[in-house]
């Protein structure tokens, strides 16, 4: 399951027909970009890549390319090889390029991949952006795999808790869950090829989600109310079938939607507290069959969920049908995590003794012990000579971005 | 008293920003006509909205004093004067009193005298001996300890229970400010909290009817008030303000606090973003020789963004805590902090409610003093409103409300039956 969050924004509204950019952020973005383009069901979406590698950027298929090159930073044209403030310089840099790209749309979709230096870098550059121009945004961002660097998943972390305020909608999906659904010895190449590509049909689903009020319309709106602004674990679901697969293209597009990997399983399904499921079809798509499929899927469905149901037509889709849901499992306290207070503060696991060592018939309760890692030092600034005014014992003179543990690139 | 009979009324604010002195008096129609205007900075003799050196802030309030008596043209002898003064800062704090009376009148009518009696048992709390009561007003009233009702005359009951929002202080801090008043020849000084000033100024009769956070962002702490059926419901006061904004910028980015002061103050962000920017050039000299540093814009907005999400979150949580968010229907800020272009942004993504910027309305006069943008000024503005909406209600004028205010009782009866009315204004 994938974590989600929500800010409300004024002025969102449904999206036109056409008016929907994915920007593809970094080398994996791209990657799903590429992907996304050869989809022709997701031919009504422009795309947009954005990186520092400039090799990358010459092999993409992307309708328009941002080549985030910045003069005043050091640069090689090569990436920013992993390094997070320098891709965030580097993104801020194509500022008013981003914005030009834009602000004309009714919609923008982020993918990328957290935890190497572009994507993570620049996402909170891109909210910013959309938030100026009043465009709503949804990041579907991938975590870093489990056993990758730590310093790439605290890169995602980081990354992620400072994002989550400011973009409308967060869907990071973990990539161990990619490969939850393959056996062991699928190819290393192709499995990352279907990672991609599940991704990429992911966002062609999101972005059908809220396509446009054509028959049963469901829209960013109804998103932001399924999720109502709070924090839940999220799962999206994507089938497709041609007619020529079988008779019942609709429930055999129920039965890939269901079998997609970032929807969680059939327990995941059970758990859910609200769920948003869509049929996209081509001019032939039927009412009767409209029906049936969408009755299906509220039967697989818990009974008394919220459940938001949506149907659209598009040219694109002829001859075939597209299934989306995506279901939302709220968390119990869906508040945002508070920021750690004293950073520096850690728990760590004891060193646990071998058993023969260990003294017979003495149990030590403990599982953890804190371990003192010497006071945080803060820069309180024009306040360090001023007493302390602690409200709800946190001392508010202390720069925020210190007490949240922030990175801030302060230039060169 | 005024030529024309209107009573001058004085205003002082000793803000973290600046001192500064106000002459006004009502119009006919209950507008504002400002007469003079002096302000002085504070050169830090007032730190997060509490004088912390008393000499400099006495000669700095001297000195302004002085420069808008000036602006009168004629010369008033202060001990006869009515002067109000803003009071914020950590110290203020509020309760809620409840008091009940039994209504044994065989009509079972709740009357003007009752509810008085029932707000006089409400305003009868048990508190540190260190806190005075500035200011009380009505919040709701039970009818049987069951029917929540805002105006309560005239309905039926058995038992009435007046529920107020009563304002404490610190009573060394008001008497620091007295003394300072004295010095300057008052008889004596009116505190006034600075966010139930701005509600006279800056909100609309419909915004204090349907339910309105006031917030007054200001250099040195952030005070808030939520207005609901003209009764308060909840007020406070935040630790934090602009200068901390400045102060994040200055730690974060290695500038000088002043450079980002200004910067804050004259919108650079959005001007450089505007000329198409995406970084601010600043000069180092190191060694001899002047080196340029070249700072994204893009870290101005990250730290700036944390800082004031974080205070609006804060206020939130506290409305939160206390029940309070469902009463909310828009939000109002005001305070040199409304000045800084993504606050009302940032505002009204935390809260998801639409928010406004407020400044004084119905303010005539000698505006042209007034070197900062109006909502600098709101609640200078609105203390001048506050005074005289009490004033109007006086039935002798200055003297009257003097007596009033002498007189806890009357002084209580006259805010809590004439606030509604007076922030109608």
């Amino acid at each position: 399951m994938m974590d989600t969050t929500t800010n409300q924004s004024a002025g969102l509204s449904s999206v036109p027909l056409g008016k929907a950019l994915v920007i593809g952020l970094g080398g994996c973005g791209i990657r799903i970009l590429d992907l996304l383009r050869a989809n022709p069901r997701a031919g009504w979406l422009v795309t947009l890549a954005v990186d520092t590698d400039g090799d990358v950027l010459a092999k993409t298929r992307a309708d328009a390319v941002i080549n985030a090159s910045a003069d005043w930073s050091p640069r090689s044209n090569a990436g920013c090889g992993g390094d997070v403030i320098r891709g965030e310089r580097a993104i801020s840099h194509e500022r008013a390029n981003l914005t030009a790209h834009i602000k004309d749309f009714s919609l923008v979709i982020v993918t990328g991949g957290l935890g190497g230096g572009t994507a993570t870098g620049g996402v909170r550059t891109i909210a910013s952006v959309a938030r100026a121009e009043g465009v709503p945004a949804i990041f579907l961002l991938t975590t870093p795999f489990s056993f990758e660097a730590h310093s790439r998943r605290k890169n995602a972390d980081d990354c992620l808790q400072e994002i989550v305020p400011v973009a409308d909608v967060v869907l990071t999906m973990p990539n161990d869950l990619l490969f939850s659904t393959l056996p062991p010895d699928t190819p290393a190449e192709h499995a990352f090829a279907m990672a991609a590509k599940e991704m990429a049909g992911t966002v062609a689903g999101i972005a059908a989600i809220l396509r446009c009020r054509d028959l049963v319309g469901t829209d960013f709106a109804t998103f932001m109310r399924a999720l109502n602004k709070r924090r839940a674990a999220c799962g999206v679901g994507v089938g497709f079938a041609e007619n020529s697969d079988g008779l019942d293209r609709c429930a055999l597009a129920l039965s890939r939607m269901l079998d997609s990997p970032f929807l969680g399983g059939k327990e995941a399904l059970k758990r859910a507290d609200a769920a948003i499921v869509t049929l996209t079809g081509g001019p032939d798509l039927e009412l009767g069959e409209m029906k049936r499929s969408l009755e299906l899927a509220a039967d697989v469905l818990p009974s008394g969920i919220e459940l938001i149901s949506g149907a659209n037509v598009c040219d694109e889709a002829a001859g075939s049908v597209q299934m989306t849901a995506v279901i939302f499992q709220y968390a119990p306290d869906s508040k945002p995590e508070p920021a750690p207070l004293r950073p520096g503060r850690k728990t760590v696991k004891p060193v646990v003794p071998p058993v023969e060592d260990a003294l017979p018939f003495v149990s030590d309760t403990r599982d953890v012990v804190e371990v003192e890692l010497g006071l945080p030092t803060y820069d309180r600034g024009i306040f360090e000579k001023q007493p302390s005014v602690r409200f709800h014992d946190v001392d508010l003179d202390i720069p925020t971005y210190q007490r949240h543990g922030s990175s801030i690139d302060k230039g060169n | 008293m005024s030529s024309s009979g209107r009573t001058i009324i004085t205003g002082i604010e000793f803000g973290t920003d600046k001192i500064c002195v106000i002459h006004g008096m009502p119009d006919q129609n209950g507008n504002i006509e400002v007469l003079s205007f002096a302000s002085r900075p504070s050169k830090n003799s007032v730190v997060k909205g509490v004088i912390v050196d008393q000499n400099a802030a006495l000669a700095i309030l001297r000195e302004a004093l002085e420069e808008s008596e000036k602006g009168l043209g004629r010369a008033f002898n202060r001990s006869e004067r009515l002067v109000y003064f803003l009071v914020n800062g950590m110290h203020v704090s509020f309760r809620f009193g409840e008091g009940t009376v039994l209504i044994y009148a065989p009509d079972k009518k709740v009357t003007r005298e009752l509810v008085a009696q029932a707000i006089d048992n409400a305003k009868n709390l048990a508190v540190s001996t260190d806190l005075d009561n500035i200011q009380v007003y009505d919040s709701s009233f039970l009818l049987d300890g069951r029917k929540r009702t805002f105006n309560p005359v005239g309905q039926l009951a058995e038992k009435l229970t007046a529920i107020v929002h009563i304002v404490f202080a610190e009573k060394k801090r008001l008497e620091t400010v007295k003394v300072i008043l004295r010095e300057l020849g008052f008889e004596d000084g009116y505190p006034v909290f600075v966010p139930f000033a701005d509600a006279y100024s800056v909100l609309t009769a419909d915004e204090q009817s349907q339910g309105t956070l006031l917030i007054d962002y200001g250099a040195g702490v952030c005070a808030y008030v939520l207005l609901y059926q003209e009764g308060v419901l909840f007020s406070g006061v935040l630790p934090t303000g602009v200068n901390n904004v400045a102060n994040d910028l200055s730690v974060a980015l290695d500038l000088p606090y002043d450079f980002c002061h200004k910067f804050i103050r004259e919108s650079k962000l959005e001007t450089l973003r505007a000329e198409g920017k995406s970084c601010i050039e600043y000069m180092v000299s190191s060694g001899g020789s002047d080196k340029i540093r070249r700072i994204p814009l893009d870290s101005f907005e990250k730290v700036m963004d944390l800082r004031q999400r974080e205070t609006f979150s804060l206020i939130k949580n506290e409305l939160e805590r206390a029940k309070a968010l469902p009463c909310i229907n828009s939000v109002v800020l005001t305070g040199g902090g409304a000045m800084i272009e993504s606050a009302s942004d940032i505002l009204k993504n935390v809260m998801g409610l639409p928010v406004r910027v407020g400044e004084a309305m119905n303010v005539t006069g000698a505006l042209s003093s007034f070197r900062s943008p109006m909502p600098c000024y709101s609640a200078i503005l609105g203390l001048v409103k506050h005074a005289a909406a009490l004033e109007a209600d006086s039935p002798s004028g200055g003297n009257g409300l003097r007596r009033a205010m002498e007189n806890a009782g009357d002084h209580l009866m006259k805010s809590l039956f004439n606030l509604g009315k007076a922030l109608k204004v």
